[in-house]
């Protein structure tokens, strides 16, 4: 059985710009179940500012933003 | 089913709330029939090949006209039956769409010159527009599907003139509806509408059926 935080799924976007990074964890939050832990890796500004909003947007629950400086994790539980 | 490419190509339809990409896998495995390839008609289609129906049925033996018709049938196509110059030019909007040619079904609707029927795998009713001049009749239909009521409405209306404006609305509004379906989202048009190059004015249910 999984941990509280530990993803059901790990989607890297570090290689797609907006709009598909955001297409991308989306497609990843669909294919898990309501309260599960999607991991997102991203890289640049722009997905740090926007997925993390987006997601809340959608109703998902942001559990951890971690920036860093090249590569940025995000933790995101499925909302209903 | 959504691989690299189809992610890329239907990106801005997973980004609505509405579709995402279960319901764009859902309209890439649906077909729509689309009987009456007038202008209201080619509009249809065409925005549902954009959208990735899967498998169109094209039905309109009829030839092009001279100078050609609305998106999908060009000038260079006169006088090839609708449907297959119609599927020629969706294999190129778009791959992933399949194209068949149907042959009409005999009824009422053929009266009707620019008249555009459109149903499908697991779609309950139908979507029925006629178009004349600037005006366009239309209405998602349970059921049956009343060529009375959107003949008389427009026969109520002074036709006149060609221009395709409520055309191009009322294929796009057929082709939304339709998607909804698809998407099984409850119709947002029930009943019959007419429109006038505004926003549609309901015209209440049809008295020949049982639609709502």
């Amino acid at each position: 059985m999984r941990g509280v935080s530990e993803p059901a799924r790990v989607v890297d976007v570090r290689a797609h710009v907006c709009p598909m990074t955001w297409v991308r964890v989306k497609l990843g939050l669909e294919a898990i179940r309501e309260g599960e832990i999607l991991e997102v890796w991203m890289r640049g500004d722009e997905p740090l500012r926007n997925l993390p909003r987006s997601a809340a947007g959608e109703g998902h629950e942001v559990v951890l933003c971690e920036p860093s400086e090249s590569d940025h994790r995000l933790l995101i539980r499925k909302g209903g | 089913m959504l691989d690299d490419l189809r992610i890329e190509r239907y990106a801005r339809h997973i980004l609505l709330r509405e579709v995402g990409g279960v319901g764009q896998e859902r309209i890439l495995s649906s077909t729509v029939e689309v009987e009456g390839l007038g202008e209201a008609g080619c509009w249809a289609a065409t925005y549902l090949a954009l959208a990735g129906v899967g498998r169109l049925l094209l039905v309109d033996p009829r030839p092009v006209p001279a100078g050609g018709l609305g998106p999908l049938l060009p000038f260079s196509e006169e006088g090839r039956p609708r449907d297959r110059a119609a599927a020629a030019s969706i294999g190129a909007l778009n791959p992933d769409v399949v194209t068949s040619v149907g042959a009409p079904v005999p009824g009422e609707m053929r009266e009707i010159a620019e008249t555009v029927r459109l149903g499908g795998d697991g779609i309950q009713g139908v979507y029925l527009v006629a178009t004349r001049g600037e005006r366009a009749v239309g209405g998602w239909i349970d059921g049956h599907e009343c060529v009375a009521c959107v003949e008389a409405a427009l026969e109520a209306e002074d036709a006149s003139g060609t221009a395709p404006p409520a055309a191009a609305l009322a294929g796009s509004t057929a082709a939304s509806e339709i998607l909804a379906a698809i998407l099984q989202q409850a119709p947002r048009r029930r009943g019959l509408w007419l429109h006038r190059l505004g926003e549609p004015e309901a015209i209440g249910a049809c008295p020949h059926g049982d639609a709502a």
